[in-house]
């Protein structure tokens, strides 16, 4: 049988290879207790199987395969072989078991107890076991190798991948230029395939330019011998523009050797190309970007200033040339700090904008000629593409005309400000002097006046200072102004300014004293005519060349304001003068009816004389001269009372004091009263001694007789008229109460006025002039006392008097 | 309706010249009475009907032109107003409401008697 024969032919064949192993099977050896205990301590599996039976396992094997030992022995071998082990694994068996050589060493996928797989090198010896042939089975879990194994090949597909989809295209060309190879991937390149290239004639591939190009390079590299000893592997590169099949234009880099004969003669050609269209299309716009950028900082209106890490400067723009005056020559290279008014701060820009979000802000820069300007700047951090720092790029804008502008403004929305604020304050008064005060304050403040001034013109042309302000100089007013710059403002209307008055001829001394360099002087005019002049001085000279019109529009708030004082002044004097006007008519009136009274008596009872004089007997003839008597007396008191105080009216009252006892003087005044029968009931309720009173006596009298008087006017016949008088330390206090129907409240105050009467003519035969009490009120005055009036409509009146009393003197009542 | 002796009736607050106007229109026969203040004044032209009243404006309490305009509500009585008050428009409103005739202090009796005896005569 042919297997019969194979198996021997295959013992055969196991003896001989045994024979050149020699190491492991060279013989058999039995497996005794000592071996086997030696075995349960190695790490390697062992299993030893026998009639294709497992009769052995070791510990290490049981537990690599996840088995009690005791459960692997007495199953067949087999069943531990994973499905696709299980072939190769009889195969060896049966070769075996034929004589055939078989591998001691291979590979298997075991089975473990839980079903997973592993891979093992087994190691394959023949032992004797129990006295029998026995194989046994080293093993050793190889599943971490042959998983890197596995990983290594799967990287070595992928960079065959790689190589064979790579953007590269190899070729050789011969001395002809002639493509004699060409890798497939020129397809994905170009567009061509191998075949389709090795028929095309150079002149087809290239553009004409790259065709020479690419000609004289092989010409001059190939067209030498190359000399032993010369390095062989000399490469070159060079870029040629191909035509894509579609008829767009490829750039390719090509590095190329040449490729030499056994007589080193050059045969052609081999080399690798890559398509670079896209870098070099990137690369010119990169340049373009850069040219773009270069002439966008050119041209910048801005100034464009970089510095390196050392604040070295390197980029320096037109503007910035044409701002600083350096040329950029003169400054590259050259430390930034030049450029700042002060170095730190330029250090401190630096540092602001290498951190966080760069600096923005106002600097102050120097230019070459050494002029300090202020200018707005932005700088923040300059990255190479790694974004490492090269240092810092800051676009700045001169501002000095925008401050200047703003400066302006500044002083404008104060100026307005201040005008505003002198119009409101000037029209919240009528005072002509607050109004001037405020003036001088205001106009000075907005103008930056050292000393303001204002003055007027009076009626008659006379010229005064009526308000000055001192800002930062000794409060000396300028008295002696010369009358020239303010007569020539009053005289032209025009206003004056000195912008130095060291140049002016005429200046004050005083003004020079104070240290003014100039001034300036503007009209306040009130309806074409100057009626003041407004000053203001500066110890800086040229300080008002352009303020002039501020100061005008001061002036004509002021006028506005004065005018409107004056307007309130004349109309409150109007009014004064017509109430005055108003008062005298009524005295007139009442002077008139109260003289045509006794002067009507005077004439009725003459009259009545000449009528009846043969028809009257002697007495009516005598009743009738003494009512004329009588009358023309009282004419005569009326006359004399007005006289009195047009005198007190014109002159101010004359008073001879002496000591004066007005107990006494009480007690006469009411025995004349009462012995005029006016039927009132007089009392007196005075203090027992009062001390003497330093005073006229006449005025005094006057004063007593003119508040009887007007108790015995004012109250009804039958009622008590009381007159007291007390003295204190101080004074003595004289009061007169009637019982009549009193004063109404808003006229107590109006009582002593001149002219005033309650109810004109209230009294039969009464004085009632109006001028009584004006009259006792400048006498009590006169004398340093007071006079009042306590009443309350229709419950009688209370008049009391003040006089001072002479410190020592007393008198007995 | 003039009779042999008319009544006359003096509002004054001037004593004397109350008493000067009585004693005289009683010597060239007329009847006289007085009064010393407006109210008074009004109150006797209501109640004894005189045939003729001379009367001052310038009076404490109801004045001459506040008599004059009440007596006219009930009585046609010649009124005559004395007065220092000289001004026209006293005298357009003393004429204003109703006074008949309008003399002004100091006035001359004589006179006086005449515009009297001319007013009486007319009744």
């Amino acid at each position: 049988m042919a297997r019969t024969r194979r198996r021997r032919e295959a013992a055969a064949h196991e003896k001989a290879r045994l024979k050149d192993m020699g190491a492991f099977e060279t013989e058999l050896w039995e497996l005794d207790a000592k071996c086997t205990a030696l075995l349960e301590q190695i790490r390697d599996g062992v299993v030893i199987v026998q009639d294709s039976l497992c009769k052995y396992a070791n510990a290490a094997a049981a537990e690599m395969m996840g088995y009690g030992a005791e459960e692997i022995i007495g199953k067949s071998f087999l069943e531990f072989a994973a499905p696709e082990s299980k072939e190769s694994i009889l195969d060896r068996y049966w070769k075996r078991m034929e004589g055939e050589p078989v591998p001691t060493l291979y590979e298997a996928s075991l089975l473990r107890k839980d079903g997973t797989s592993f891979v093992a090198e087994v190691s394959a010896s023949i032992v004797a076991y129990e006295g029998r042939r026995a194989d046994m089975a080293v093993l050793r879990d190889i599943t971490e190798r042959k998983k890197a194994e596995e990983t290594l090949k799967a990287s070595e597909a992928k960079y065959r991948f790689l190589t064979e989809s790579m953007t590269g295209i190899v070729f050789t060309v011969g001395l002809d230029m002639r493509t004699t190879y060409v890798s497939p991937s020129i397809e994905r390149v170009l567009g061509f395939t191998p075949e389709e290239r090795l028929k095309q004639r150079p002149q087809e591939q290239l553009t004409p330019a790259s065709y020479k190009s690419v000609a004289e390079m092989l010409q001059r590299e190939l067209g030498k011998e190359r000399t032993p000893g010369e390095l062989a592997d000399k490469l070159f590169t060079l870029e040629a523009e191909y035509y894509h099949k579609d008829g767009s234009i490829r750039v390719m880099e090509l590095t190329c050797r040449a490729i030499y004969d056994e007589h080193e003669k050059p045969t052609g050609i081999y080399g690798l190309c890559h398509d670079i269209t896209e870098r070099k299309r990137a690369e010119a716009e990169l340049r373009a970007s850069q040219e773009y950028a270069q002439s966008l900082i050119d041209s910048s209106l801005d100034m464009i200033i970089s510095v390196d890490q050392d604040r070295r400067i390197v980029e320096f723009n037109l503007a910035a040339e044409a701002t600083f005056g350096y040329s950029k020559a003169e400054v590259v290279g050259k430390h930034v700090d030049i450029l700042y008014a002060d170095p730190l701060e330029g250090q401190q820009v630096h540092k602001a904008a290498s951190i966080a979000n760069g600096f923005v802000g106002e600097v102050a820069n120097k230019r070459k000629n050494g002029e300090i300007f202020p200018s707005l700047l932005s700088a923040s951090i300059l990255s190479d593409s790694e974004g490492r720092p090269m240092g810092v790029m800051g676009v700045s804008r001169e501002i000095t005309e925008i401050k200047q502008r703003e400066k302006t403004i500044n002083q404008q929305n104060r100026e307005v400000a201040a005008l505003h604020q002198v119009l409101t304050a000037m029209t919240q008064t009528f005072n002509l002097q607050e109004i001037l005060d405020e003036l001088v304050h205001e106009a000075g403040g907005a103008l930056g006046s050292s000393y303001t001034s204002v003055m007027m013109v009076d009626e008659h042309g006379n010229l005064s200072i009526d308000a000055e302000d001192f800002q930062g100089v000794p409060p000396l007013s300028v008295r002696a102004r010369p009358l020239g710059d303010t007569r020539r403002i009053i005289d032209t209307g025009e206003p004056v300014v000195v912008d130095n008055t060291e140049s002016a001829a005429d200046t004050n001394p005083a003004l020079l004293d104070m240290g003014v360099k100039s001034y300036a002087g503007v009209p306040i005019k009130n309806g074409g005519q100057t009626v003041g002049v407004l000053f203001v001085h500066s110890l800086e000279p040229n300080a008002f060349d352009d303020r002039v019109s501020l100061l005008s529009g001061f002036a004509s708030q002021a006028a506005i304001a004065i005018e409107n004082a004056r307007l309130y002044e004349e109309a409150k004097t109007v009014a004064v003068l017509q109430e005055a006007d108003r008062l005298k008519t009524e005295l007139l009136s009442n002077v008139s009816h109260e003289l045509r009274t006794p002067l009507a008596s005077i004439k009725g009872y003459a009259s009545s004389l000449l009528r009846f004089f043969d028809r009257y007997p002697d007495e009516e003839k005598i009743d009738s001269l003494q009512e004329i008597d009588q009358a023309s007396n009282r004419l005569n008191d009326l006359v004399e009372n007005l006289l009195q105080m047009s005198r007190l009216e014109m002159a101010g009252l004359h008073i001879d004091k002496e000591p004066v006892s007005m107990l006494s003087m009480i007690d006469q005044a009411v025995a004349d009263m009462e012995h005029k029968a006016t039927g009132h009931r007089f009392v007196t309720r005075c203090a027992r001694t009062v001390p003497a009173v330093d005073a006229d006596p006449n005025r005094v009298q006057q004063v007593i007789d003119n508040l009887l008087t007007n108790a015995v006017k004012y109250s009804p016949a039958g009622t008590e008229i009381t007159v007291s008088c007390q003295a204190d330390e101080e004074e003595i206090v004289v009061s007169v109460r009637d019982q009549g129907r009193g004063i109404a409240k808003e006229n107590l105050e109006k009582v002593f006025d001149r002219f005033f009467q309650e109810r004109p003519g209230a009294a039969e035969g009464g004085v009632g002039t109006g001028l009584g009490l004006a009259i006792c009120k400048r006498i009590v005055e006169g004398h340093g006392g007071r006079i009042w009036v306590e009443s309350e409509h229709g419950k009688g009146s209370n008049f009391s008097l003040t006089l001072p009393l002479r410190a020592t003197e007393s008198d007995g009542g | 309706m003039a009779t042999e002796h008319p009544t006359i009736l003096v509002i004054d607050d001037d004593p004397a010249l109350r008493k000067l106007l009585q004693r005289d229109l009683e010597m060239e026969g007329y009847r006289v009475m007085t009064a010393r203040n407006g109210e008074m004044g009004l109150e006797m032209i209501r109640s004894l009907g005189p045939e003729l009243v001379l009367l001052d404006i310038m009076m404490p309490g109801m004045d001459g032109f506040e008599v004059c305009e009440r007596a006219r509500q009930f009585t046609n009585v010649p009124i005559i107003m004395l007065t220092v008050k000289g001004q026209p428009d006293d005298m357009v409103r003393g004429m204003s409401i109703g006074a008949t005739e309008y003399v002004t202090k100091p006035f001359h009796l004589d006179r006086l008697f005449d515009r009297i005896g001319t007013l009486l005569a007319q009744q």
